[in-house]
């Protein structure tokens, strides 16, 4: 795993882009982006508890609804994930750089966004074990912070 | 598929006569319609009615069913030799299935862009004349608002149902520019009426899953079933026939038939592409028509707070700022209109502690029409749509308004505003068949006939003289409205 810069790394996930992942999404998760998600979940909103099977029927909504990163481009994340490389990809030279950093920055938010409405995790997530409830737009009248009155 | 009552084969019309033949059910014959048969109860002069609708009956279950609002996609219908992707629903009430629901007014400046600003055209009338028929239009949909917005857009009357909640953001600003933030007006329903329940912001506008906002399927069905009224679904109509100066005739094709029925009186509302295709493959080019087909520019921006959480609005777009949209700036660039939404468009912020402090807005510019920007036909005689796309007017006043949000949102603790880009279409499209006082720089009258063919009312956006930076819909129920009371009155 240390066999590959930081640049490179960056750099092959440019020339790949962020594609479709063929064939999954289809009533489940690969591994790799199960794990994939989940570390970028815990980086962004610290540690939670949640059942395996529960975020994995999560992961494979969510891979359904949008599209993902490629297997070797989740790789490549979970590669950056692990060695604290998230926020490489702005300091790349040229617009690639930017590109690319725009193009995570979105499926964080994408991830955290499902993630938070189909848990209704608190910020910070705390002690409580978490459930999922389907994504938002599986159901109706579900806005948690909507106020009517 | 769903059933009118009033529905009825083509096989069994075909060849008969009806007083009045109406062409498309979206907002410009529902409200034509509306109006013309409350006079009918009266008068009787609208006599016996047949609508033809190019697709089928689909009510709200069905269409939630199947995630769509009709099986026939808006590209399939016409060649578009444009860059924007032009977007409508063919099917029982046309755009009321697919709008957002956003109902602001025009403005009063944008029916006298030329007087006050040199550019563009006046409309042939008013807001003034409009006026009172907006306030039925928002009667009869039960609009939701804050009359306090009578500060831009004057209004006789109260909105049928208070505004809905603002965001926190949006309190903030109302607070500070009392006198052009307002809470935007909007058919989702605030409370519940007898036939819509009430928006409870699943921020899924498009097919609402509560049906909260006003739709045909649930506003207009006295009227396409009214006993005087026979509803053909199915029916493409492919031309007009004339004699003296009149129409005469409709024909239409279903089940891989050709049908003809005659009548006395038109209502051509098939859209801003396919009434003038109809018009054309009819022989009927007089004047402009179908050119100057054009749609408001819109482009995104996210502007990242510091310490205030938004998103806790009680609808998808919650607020609705003026400070960019009139002054002697349009002499140069266009009209911008502000939507504050009050939904995560781009996600929730990623620091922690700070995952609702973010306001996504839309910046709305009204585009002059221009007559290179058309709708042709094809040798097969099928719809084509040219043009280059938004106009500098448009683009440069999305510049201005940009430059001029740091001072809108001057009262908001903003860190920055993001560039999100610009949105490929407002799916508004208007302006083919437009109307005027002068019958050769445009189609219909004032009253929405014809210029020549004094039988034929044109109905919808297609007839707007100039663009706004406001949604359309309103002002097409407004203006049938008008039309039919002027007719039949």
């Amino acid at each position: 795993m240390t066999g590959i810069s930081r640049r490179a790394l960056l750099g092959s996930l440019g020339a790949g882009g962020l594609v479709l992942a063929g064939g999954l999404g289809m009533g489940a998760a690969s591994g790799g982006q199960v794990d994939l998600l989940r570390r970028m979940l815990v980086r962004l909103i610290g540690p939670f508890r949640m059942d395996d099977a529960e975020f994995a029927r999560f992961a494979a909504d969510f891979a359904a609804s949008r599209a993902m990163p490629g297997t070797a481009q989740v790789d490549l994340l979970r590669l950056g994930e692990v060695l604290g490389a998230t926020g490489a990809a702005e300091r790349l030279p040229g617009s690639a750089g930017a590109k690319i950093a725009s193009r995570i920055e979105q499926l964080e938010r994408d991830v955290l966004t499902q993630f938070v409405l189909a848990t209704r995790a608190p910020d910070p997530p705390g002690g409580e074990i978490l459930h999922y409830g389907g994504l938002f737009a599986a159901n109706a009248c579900n806005n948690p912070y909507a106020q009517f009155g | 598929m769903a059933r009118l009552t009033s529905q009825i084969a083509a096989e069994a019309i075909s060849g008969q006569h009806f007083d009045t033949i109406v062409i498309g059910s979206g907002f410009g014959s529902g409200f034509f319609l509306h109006e013309a048969l409350r006079h009918t109860r009266t008068t009787g002069r609208t006599g016996r009615v047949l609508v033809l609708e190019w697709g089928e009956i689909r009510d709200h279950a069905q269409q939630l069913a199947d995630g769509r609002q009709t099986r026939i996609a808006p590209g399939s219908t016409y060649t578009n030799h444009s860059p924007r992707p032009w977007n409508f629903t063919i099917g029982f009430g046309g755009g009321t299935n697919c709008w957002f629901a956003q109902t602001p007014r025009f403005h009063p400046s944008d029916f006298r862009l030329n007087s006050l600003y040199g550019v563009g055209r006046d409309w042939p009338f008013d807001y003034a004349a409009l006026e009172p028929f907006y306030c039925e239009a928002e009667d009869i949909m039960a609009i939701s608002g804050d009359d306090d917005m009578a500060r831009v857009l004057p209004r006789s009357r109260p909105f049928p149902q208070a505004g809905h909640r603002m965001s926190t953001p949006d309190a903030l600003l109302k607070k500070a520019r009392p006198d052009q933030h307002f809470v935007m007006p909007t058919a989702r329903a605030r409370v519940g009426t007898e036939t819509r329940n009430g928006c409870c912001a699943n921020l899924r506008c498009s097919l609402c899953p509560v049906d909260a906002k006003f739709t045909a399927n649930n506003g207009l069905m006295d009227v396409f079933q009214h006993p005087a009224v026979q509803f053909c679904a199915g029916a493409k109509v492919t031309a007009l026939e004339t004699a003296a100066g009149s129409i005469t005739a409709v024909r239409f094709e279903s089940g891989g038939r050709e049908h003809v029925v005659t009548g006395d009186l038109f209502v051509l509302g098939a859209n801003a592409i396919h009434s003038p295709a109809i018009l054309l493959r009819s022989g009927i080019d007089h004047g402009p028509t179908g050119q100057g087909l054009h749609e408001a520019y819109g482009i995104e921006v996210e502007a990242m707070l510091d310490g205030v959480d938004n998103f806790d609005g009680s609808t998808i777009t919650t607020g609705a700022d003026y400070g960019a949209y009139d002054g002697a700036f349009r002499s140069q660039s266009g009209a911008a209109l502000l939507y504050f939404e009050n939904r995560w468009k781009f996600g929730l912020r990623p620091e922690p502690g700070r995952w609702r402090q973010t306001l996504p807005i839309v910046i709305v510019v009204e585009d002059l029409p221009r007559d290179s920007e058309r709708v042709l036909l094809g040798a097969d005689g099928r719809a084509e749509v040219h043009g280059d796309g938004a106009g500098r007017y448009a683009m440069q006043g999305a510049e201005r308004a940009l430059a001029q949000l740091p001072q809108i949102l001057s009262a908001l603790p903003v860190e920055r505003i993001e560039r999100r880009g610009v949105r490929p279409t407002e799916s508004h499209l208007q302006g083919s068949l437009r109307m005027g006082a002068d019958a050769a720089t445009s189609v219909i009258d004032a009253g929405q006939l014809h210029h020549v063919y004094r039988n034929l009312v044109v109905v919808g956006s297609s007839v707007f003289p100039t663009c706004s930076a406001a949604n359309p819909s309103l002002t097409v129920a407004a203006l049938s409205l008008r039309a039919a009371r002027g007719l039949l009155a």
